[in-house]
């Protein structure tokens, strides 16, 4: 790649998975998870990753995190490649346990802001204030995490994600072990705070309905070895419900992708 | 908590009223020579008590406990993170606590002796001897204990190295640090009370272990039966009190559990 003679200048803050492969090896036999996948995210997009379970999700998405090294690939953030974790590109991970259990709901959330040190006492507190507040858990912010239900505890976690003021933020199907009716809450929260700060999202899961609520843009991975078999644009005007007009039909064709892999 | 406390309360009582019964029944001869009436023994403590003897024994062995403490701790926190941060480091120490933690701190008396000559550092080597090696091995279970959960989100928000260490392997840990502190503490306040009557006799200064010493030296049981008794107290005060205290705090109000 670039091999052209010329210099692109990177589109500031897309997200590019390249040619990414990566393979387990346990025990005695090698498990493929990926291969050769390749997405292109904008900056500020909200894209879904649908796939059936134990597809190479997860792996994906910790691969861009940079907990997990892809074999072959490479994944770049705007102008720079992926090494390791770092704040720029923060997860939201499916475990209710994601929160620091010595810490409040307060502490939580100025803990990434405490680590950087990029901001004064009062607007760590003015952040995490705000934040709170978004995810509508200002009245528990003295609670310890073991005090909340799973889903507080998911919110605590997104509330912590947006103070580390992320160029990415990665969702590992945050909403999968939530009840229905606070899945559809938290999913109109995510929503309201995308619209506010334009964050880009990379939001994982395996339901069609959540991907078609959710996604500006859904990719449809292949079961084991994970590629990217297809990635639909989804217009539909927010905000969505299932009988939002043309649900059914992008819920029909992500449907008919999945069954038909 | 209430309860425990009331049947310890019963449960002093009836073996006081044993004991002083055992004592005045005239049962065994002699008897008040090598057990003492309770009324001897409490006012053998109310003489010491008094003339404020009790309170410089007492500081002075909780003094030497709390630099063993302190250096044990620090020590075993070094070595721990070390060990988590090398595989070469961890093959050393893990071989380090293999040789060193069944060995019994008096065997080291003499070379404390030779190194450090006879007054406090010889003392505070031995309890550090007592503490640092379970201490470890709580530590490093403790630090093997951590969900992979709960480091990733520390690397995800930027930390690595040493500050990665502090603010999230540490306190994840807790339970385990706190459960060893407690082994140490009690290990410690054995080794201490040891160590002293065999230290303690030199200098001007001595603890509670010299003061057991000195009054089975005067053949005085009284005092040492009064000794025996604030060294229990103590010992029962920490664990309870302090500790149960530091718990309440911590890991009963994180809902973190070894
Ligand atoms: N660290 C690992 N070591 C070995 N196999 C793994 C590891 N992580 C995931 N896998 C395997 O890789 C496959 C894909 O896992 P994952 O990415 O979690 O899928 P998904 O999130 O789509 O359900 C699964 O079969 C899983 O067992
Ligand atoms: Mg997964």
């Amino acid at each position: 790649m670039g091999n052209d003679g010329l210099i692109h200048r990177e589109e500031s803050g897309k997200l590019r998975v390249i040619d990414v492969n990566k393979t387990f090896t346990g025990g005695r036999q090698n498990l493929a998870v990926l291969a050769n996948v390749n997405i292109e995210i904008n900056k500020g997009d909200f894209v879904c990753i649908l796939g059936p379970s134990g597809c190479g999700k997860t792996t994906l998405l910790r691969c861009i995190a940079g907990l997990e090294k892809p074999d072959s690939g490479e994944i770049l953030l705007g102008p720079n490649s992926v090494r390791g974790p770092g704040p720029d590109r923060i997860v939201v991970f499916q475990d209710f346990d994601q929160l620091l259990p010595w810490k409040t709901v307060k502490e939580n959330v100025a803990f990434p802001l405490k680590v950087n040190q990029k901001a004064s006492r009062d607007k760590i507190r003015e952040t995490v204030n705000r934040n709170l507040t978004l995810v509508g858990l200002d009245e528990f912010e003295n609670y310890y995490p073991h005090q909340l239900s799973g889903g507080m505890k998911q919110r605590a976690a997104i509330a912590r994600a947006l103070a580390a003021n992320p160029e990415v933020l990665l969702m590992d199907e945050p909403f999968a072990s939530v009840d229905s009716q606070t899945r559809t809450s938290l999913q109109n929260e995510l929503i309201r705070i995308w619209e506010k700060f334009q964050p880009t999202i990379v939001f994982i899961t395996h339901n069609i309905e959540e991907a078609v609520i959710l996604g500006s843009r859904i990719a449809v991975m292949s079961s084991r070895p994970g590629t990217i078999r297809k990635v639909v644009t989804n217009g539909l005007p927010r905000p969505r419900t299932v009988i939002t007009a043309g649900f059914s039909e992008i819920w029909n064709e992500l449907h008919n992708l999945l069954v038909n892999n | 908590m209430k309860n425990k406390f009331i049947n310890r309360v019963i449960f002093i009582i009836v073996l006081s009223v044993l004991w002083e019964g055992t004592v005045r029944s005239g049962f065994f001869p002699k008897a008040e020579r090598l057990f003492p009436s309770l009324v001897d023994i409490f006012g053998a403590l109310a003489e010491v008590t008094l003339s404020g003897e009790l309170f410089g024994l007492m500081g002075y062995s909780l003094y030497l406990i709390c630099i063993g403490l302190l250096i044990g701790l620090v020590l075993a926190l070094v070595l721990s993170i070390l060990a988590i941060s090398s595989q070469t480091l961890a093959s050393f120490v893990d071989t380090a606590v293999t040789i060193m933690h069944p060995l019994p701190g008096i065997a080291l008396l003499p070379l404390a002796i030779l190194w450090f000559g006879i007054g406090r550092e010889p003392i505070v080597f031995i309890i550090v001897h007592a503490i640092l090696w379970p201490m470890i091995l709580n530590i490093l279970a403790g630090f093997r204990s951590i969900p992979a959960l709960y480091r990733e989100v520390g690397q995800n928000i930027g930390l690595s190295g040493p500050r990665l260490a502090i603010s999230i392997m540490v306190p994840a840990a807790f339970p385990y640090l706190l459960a060893g502190f407690k082994i140490g503490w009690a290990r410690a306040w054995r080794a201490l009370i040891a160590a002293e009557m065999i230290f303690g006799t030199s200098g001007t200064q001595g603890g509670l272990g010299w003061f057991i010493y000195q009054q089975r030296y005067f053949i005085n049981i009284s005092g040492v039966f009064a000794a025996l008794i604030v060294i229990m107290v103590i010992g029962i005060l920490i664990e309870d009190i302090l500790f149960g205290f530091i718990e309440r705090k911590t890991v009963k109000r994180w809902g973190m559990t070894a």
